[in-house]
C-alpha cells in the first residue's frame, strides 16, 4: 500500500483527487478562460510563452492547463493519485503530445525535488498548507525558483481561535467512520451556510447568494462544504508570516491578496530578487 | 474659529486631542519604554542616533518622545490643537531645550508640507484614515520620506460588512449630545472590556495586565476604545490596497503586521527606493 493510501485509511490525510475527479465533468472553457485570466493578472504578463511553470500539486490540473495555453513549458506533479490521474486526463484531452510532465511526486521529498531543476514560475494555490509540514514545504520551493523568476503561492489565512476550531472539526471528521460523518458536516454546513441564506431570504432575495456560487464554481455548495471541513492536513499563516519568510530569503512580495481576514487563502507572488 | 474648531463644533470631526491631553496624566516610563521598543523592533534599529525623525499627527506625542529618547531629531505636527498642546508639553517635561519641533500643520496642506524636507524615518500611526482624504494623505507623505529612508504607517484595516456598521456608529457618535457620546463610550467600553476578558481568561492570561498598560502600545484600554468609537472621519483599508500604492510609487515592503481582519490597524513599514515618488 502506499504511502497516500495509508495515510488515508488511517484517517491522517482526505482524498482531494477524489473531488478533483467530480469537478472535470463540469470544466468548460468558461472556466479555463478564468484561470488564464487569473494567472495574466497576478502575474502580471500577456503571454508565458518561452517560460518553465511548475505546479506543485496540481489538483485539477485546471491551472497546468491554463499555463500551458499561455505557451508556458509546464512540469505538473501532486501527492494524490487521483489528483495525477486528473492532470493527466486534461493533459490526454488537449496537448497529448506535448512536453508537458504530469507525474506524481511529493513536496516534502527533498531528493525528489532536487532533480526538477529550477523554474522561471513556481505555482502553488492552496496546497502547501495540505502537506501536514508547511513551513517545511514553503522552504522547499524557494530553491525551485529561477533567479528573477515568480513564486506564486496562496496559502490559508490564519484566523486565530476560528482556526483552531476548523482543525479541531477537520480532525474529528478524517478520523470518524463515513456513516457517522454527517454529524460534523451539518453542523459546519449550518456555520457556513445558515447566516448566507438568512440574509438572502431577509432583503429578498432567497437563495441568490447559493446560485450564483453555485453556477460560478460549478461545484455545490454542499460538495464545497465536504471539501472544506474535510480538507485535512490543515495549517495556517498570517500575511505576514509568509511574507517575512520569504523576504529573509531574498524574495521581494510584488502582488497580495488578502481574504481580509476571513475563512480563505491569502495569495501572494514573490520574486527572487 | 480655526477650521479644526468649526469642523468639531459641526460635528464633522473628533477631537482626539481632548482624550491626549487625558492620556498625559497616565503616562508612565513603562509605556515610554513599550513605544521605544515598539519603535525598536519595526524599524529594526537598535538606536535612531544621528536620524530624522517626521511625527504625522502625534497625537499624544509619546512616539515622538520615544524617537527622541532613541536620539532622533523630532518633528512632530498635528492637525487637533490640543495634540500639538499634549506633544509640546510632552516635550516640556523631558526635553525642554531639544531641537525637536512641535508644530499645528494639516498633511493635506501640501504647501506645508513641501517647506518640511525629506526624513530618514517618517512615521504616521493610525492617523491618515481620519483626515477625510486618506488616499491623499498617503500620496502626500510618500515624498517625505529621503531615499533609502523608512515609511512606518498604521491603517485601519477593511473589515467585510463591519466597516460600514462602524462608519454609521462613528457618524452618530459625533453628532450627538455630550450626555449621549458619555453613554456611547461606556457601552461600549463594557463591549470591549468584556471581550477583552473572555479572551484573556480563555487563554490564561491575566486580564488586568491590560489596564496597567502592559499592551503593545503602551496606550490604555478605556481612551482606546473612546478614540476609537469617537474617532472621524474614518477610512479603511485592506492591506494590499497600501501595499500597491506604495509598490506603484517604488516603495518595497519590509516589515507587515496585520490584525488578523479584525477592528483594527494594519502596520506596515515601507522602504523608499532611490526614485521613489
Amino acid at each position: 500500500m502506499s504511502n497516500h493510501a495509508l495515510e488515508l485509511q488511517q484517517g491522517e490525510r482526505f482524498g482531494f483527487g477524489a473531488n478533483w475527479a467530480r469537478f472535470l465533468s463540469l470544466l468548460n472553457d468558461e472556466r479555463i478562460e478564468e484561470a488564464k485570466a487569473s494567472l495574466k493578472r497576478m502575474l502580471n504578463v500577456e503571454s508565458l510563452a518561452g517560460k518553465s511553470f511548475l505546479d506543485v500539486g496540481s489538483g485539477s490540473g485546471l491551472f497546468s492547463l491554463a499555463a500551458r495555453m499561455l505557451d508556458a513549458k509546464v512540469y505538473s506533479f501532486d501527492y494524490d493519485p487521483q489528483s495525477v490521474a486528473c492532470t493527466a486526463e486534461l493533459k490526454r484531452r488537449y496537448f497529448p503530445d506535448d512536453g508537458w510532465v504530469v507525474e506524481s511526486g511529493s513536496v516534502l521529498d527533498g531528493d525528489y525535488l532536487s532533480h526538477l531543476g529550477q523554474f522561471d514560475v513556481v505555482y502553488s494555490w492552496g496546497v502547501l498548507h495540505h502537506t501536514g509540514s508547511m513551513w517545511e514545504a514553503l522552504g522547499n520551493v524557494a530553491p525551485l525558483v529561477k533567479p528573477e523568476g515568480r513564486l506564486f503561492i496562496a496559502i490559508y489565512n490564519d484566523q486565530g481561535r476560528a482556526s483552531m476550531m476548523w482543525l479541531v472539526v477537520k480532525k474529528a471528521y478524517n478520523m470518524l467512520p463515513s456513516w457517522l460523518r454527517l454529524l460534523v458536516l451539518i453542523p459546519s454546513f449550518m456555520r457556513l451556510w445558515l447566516p448566507t441564506i438568512i440574509r438572502d431570504i431577509v432583503s429578498g432575495r432567497p437563495f441568490c447568494t447559493w446560485n450564483t456560487y453555485l453556477k460560478e464554481r460549478g461545484m455545490s455548495p454542499w460538495r464545497d462544504v465536504v471539501d472544506w471541513v474535510g480538507g485535512y492536513p490543515f495549517e495556517v499563516a498570517k500575511p505576514e508570516e509568509i511574507f517575512e519568510m520569504y523576504s529573509a530569503k531574498g524574495f521581494s512580495l510584488e502582488k497580495l491578496k488578502t481574504c481580509a481576514g476571513g475563512l480563505g487563502c491569502n495569495e501572494f507572488v514573490f520574486r527572487n530578487a | 474659529m480655526s477650521s479644526h474648531a468649526t469642523e468639531v463644533r459641526q460635528g464633522e470631526r473628533f477631537g482626539f486631542g481632548a482624550n491626549w491631553m487625558r492620556f498625559l496624566k497616565i503616562l508612565n516610563d513603562e509605556r515610554i519604554e513599550e513605544a521605544k521598543a515598539s519603535l525598536k523592533r519595526m524599524l529594526n534599529v537598535e538606536s535612531l542616533a544621528g536620524k530624522t525623525f517626521l511625527d504625522v499627527g502625534s497625537g499624544s506625542g509619546l512616539f515622538s518622545l520615544a524617537a527622541c529618547m532613541l536620539g532622533a531629531k523630532v518633528y512632530s505636527f498635528d492637525y487637533d490643537p490640543q495634540s500639538v498642546a499634549c506633544t509640546a508639553e510632552l516635550k516640556r517635561r523631558y526635553f525642554p531645550d531639544d531641537v525637536w519641533v512641535v508644530e499645528s500643520g494639516s498633511v493635506l496642506d501640501r504647501e506645508y508640507l513641501s517647506h518640511l524636507g525629506q526624513f530618514d524615518v517618517v512615521y504616521s500611526w493610525g492617523v491618515l484614515h481620519h483626515t477625510g482624504s486618506m488616499w491623499e494623505a498617503l500620496a502626500n507623505v510618500a515624498p517625505l520620506v529621503k531615499p533609502e529612508g523608512q515609511l512606518f504607517i498604521a491603517i485601519y484595516n477593511k473589515q467585510q460588512f463591519i466597516s460600514a456598521f462602524w462608519i454609521f456608529v462613528k457618524r452618530l457618535y459625533n453628532r450627538s449630545w455630550p450626555v449621549v457620546r458619555h453613554l456611547l463610550n461606556y457601552g461600549y467600553f463594557l463591549f470591549f472590556a468584556g471581550e477583552l476578558f473572555a479572551a484573556d481568561a480563555l487563554r490564561g492570561r491575566n486580564p488586568t495586565l491590560r489596564y496597567k498598560g502592559v499592551g503593545s502600545r503602551g496606550m490604555s484600554v478605556y481612551w482606546d476604545v473612546v478614540d476609537w468609537i469617537g474617532g472621524w472621519p474614518f477610512e479603511v483599508a485592506t492591506p494590499e490596497e497600501i501595499f500597491h500604492f506604495f509598490r506603484e510609487r517604488e516603495f518595497a515592503l519590509t516589515k507587515l503586521v496585520t490584525c488578523g481582519g479584525k477592528h483594527g490597524c494594519n502596520e506596515f513599514v515601507f522602504i523608499a527606493k532611490t526614485g521613489a515618488k
